[in-house]
């Protein structure tokens, strides 16, 4: 009886593996056959032979995307982290009054619906003439990027004792160097979680990169290959490895560092 | 005022300017929007009252079809995602050997883009070669076209919408499990709870914190529902899949309704306030006793 549930209990994790990786396998072995060889019946069988012109054709037509992606979400991850950061210190260690209304402010933008804001976000950058420039995803990734990064940092320095902070005061040391010396080293676990979380959802973000990417040198690569799925109609080896190449860099990060990719996850989602 | 408040405000300053801006003060823009005539291509502010409102309710047959769609996807990503999400977890919790490599097979689809999983269902879901079809051809079952069908479509991005997101479910309740404290458990049983008893009156109970989060993030992401149906049939065909996050998009940046988008927008984010400020109370609650 424990064993034949035992036996039921793995038979259902590995019926569920199969749903969770197939996708990814047929995303993997199709980008490496020719299109003859896509063109099957077959399609669920290995490579008989490994074909890459799919991948040199996806990627001519998305390496601008990749290289844009990399430009506007290493700084959006950088800048949202910095503004998450100081927040998140000053909602813990320098309570002041009203300091939880703030929290539930900038809480709220977790919670938004992007649909109500597009049409402003739009218009508001083109107010600031930088619509059509690399700093309007900059800047759009940066705002929705702090209610989750002041909430990461936020719990993370609540774990930090607070008689810390107090010692220091007591030696003289004024807020700002407290913030640079003591909390800032201490920020690196809490610095990795959120970097890995903004980094995936900025590079993996499609919709502001429709409204905003009208222009090829700054279009992210999610749009770009978007389009490609347009142009390349049931030229699957092309797509699948315009796919795989987009999702690379999430990918790797994931693969390597899944244990903050969780604690991301859950930062924003169970803590609350 | 103390020092010490004017360089906390100093800190958090930039952040409430930029919410601000980006959330707050563009809702109201797009209110006043949705309450104009700017169904141009130039701008028009001129004072339209509800007009576009009640032409969404009363007249758009568009807007209908995509309010049903939205209601029937809501129910069965929300519930797929939370029952298969429990039931994962609970068999990862119960002491399986490889459970951080299940974990991680389970999760991966949420590290990737929406739209890259739309452009590899698409492919799975191609009537001629595609997985399915072979499936299917296994089972001598009729081959589907799924995303060119009014019936399949919608039930074809559902199935690739449960893939994306189960991981994030199953993560939930996996860590609300592993919160229960073990003495629980053992009392239960030494009280004769078992099985599914154990369950109902126990376990369910005690992960209802992860239940109401789940629940509020599944209905956010089915109301506001837009890659992953662009990639895959941009609301096709005829309509089976349209979603009004699509229609949205459609009607503000590609046809100029701008107001008529604006106003959509608005019943998206009214929809949407009505399982976030519930939660926000409770969590708001929640940190109240915490300091």
């Amino acid at each position: 009886m424990k064993i034949s549930k035992k036996v039921a209990v793995y038979v259902v994790l590995i019926i569920a593996t199969i749903f969770f990786l197939f996708p990814i396998y047929m995303l993997v072995i199709t980008s490496m056959k020719s299109l003859q060889e896509v063109n099957t019946t077959s399609s669920w069988s290995f490579p008989t032979h490994f074909d890459f012109s799919g991948f040199v054709t996806a990627w001519n037509g998305i390496s601008q995307g990749f290289v844009n992606s990399f430009e506007f979400t290493i700084p959006a991850v950088i800048f949202s982290i910095l503004l998450g950061s100081l927040g998140g210190f000053a909602l813990t260690k320098l309570k002041f009054k009203g300091s939880n209304v703030i929290f539930m402010f900038l809480l709220f933008g977790m919670f938004l619906s992007y649909q109500v804001v597009l049409i402003p976000l739009v218009k508001f950058m083109a107010a600031l003439g930088l619509y059509g420039n690399i700093w309007s995803l900059i800047i759009t990734n940066t705002a929705y990027g702090i209610p989750i990064t002041t909430l990461i940092f936020r719990n993370f320095y609540s774990s930090i004792p607070t008689s810390l902070i107090e010692a220091s005061q007591v030696d003289g040391a004024n807020t700002f160097q407290i913030y640079s010396r003591i909390i800032i080293p201490l920020s690196i676990p809490g610095i990795v979680v959120a970097s890995i979380w903004q980094f995936t959802n900025i590079w993996n973000n499609f919709l502001f990169g429709l409204i905003l990417g009208s222009m090829p040198n700054i279009r992210p690569v999610t749009v770009m290959l978007n389009n490609l799925n347009g142009a390349m109609m049931a030229q699957w080896n092309t797509l699948m490895a315009g796919a795989l190449i987009t999702a690379i860099p999430t990918l790797i990060v994931y693969l390597v560092a899944g244990k903050y990719f969780v604690k991301g996850l859950l930062g924003g989602a169970v803590k609350g | 005022m103390k020092k010490r408040t004017l360089v906390s405000i100093a800190f958090i300053v930039p952040s409430v300017i930029i919410v601000g801006i980006f959330v707050y003060a563009f809702i109201a823009w797009t209110f006043a929007v949705s309450l104009t005539n700017w169904n141009t291509l130039l701008p028009n502010w001129s004072f339209a009252g509800l007009k576009n409102y009640i032409y969404l309710f009363t007249q758009d047959m568009r807007f209908h079809i995509d309010l049903i769609n939205n209601f029937i996807f809501l129910p069965f990503f929300v519930i797929g995602t939370m029952v298969v999400g429990f039931f994962l977890a609970t068999l990862l919790n119960s002491g399986v050997k490889f459970e951080s490599f299940f974990r991680t097979v389970f999760l991966l689809p949420m590290a990737i883009s929406l739209v890259v999983s739309g452009v590899i269902w698409i492919w799975l879901y191609d009537p001629t070669n595609g997985a399915l079809a072979s499936l299917f051809e296994i089972f001598h079952l009729p081959a589907i076209n799924w995303l060119g069908s009014m019936t399949f479509a919608l039930p074809g991005i559902i199935i690739a919408t449960i893939w994306q997101y189960t991981g994030f479910t199953t993560s939930i309740y996996l860590a609300g499990l592993r919160g229960i404290p073990q003495e629980v458990i053992e009392a239960a049983k030494l009280d004769g709870a078992h099985g599914l008893r154990l369950y109902w009156n126990i376990i369910i109970p005690m992960v209802q914190s992860s239940t109401v989060t789940a629940f509020v993030l599944m209905v956010q992401l089915s109301l506001q529902m837009f890659d992953i149906v662009w990639v895959m049939t941009q609301g096709g065909p005829a309509y089976a899949t349209d979603m009004p996050a699509v229609y949205m998009f459609i009607a503000a940046f590609k046809d100029n309704f701008v107001a008529r988008g604006a106003a959509i927008a608005m019943v998206i984010f009214a929809l949407t306030l009505l399982v976030v400020i519930p939660y926000l109370f409770t969590v708001g609650k929640i940190t109240e006793e915490e300091a």
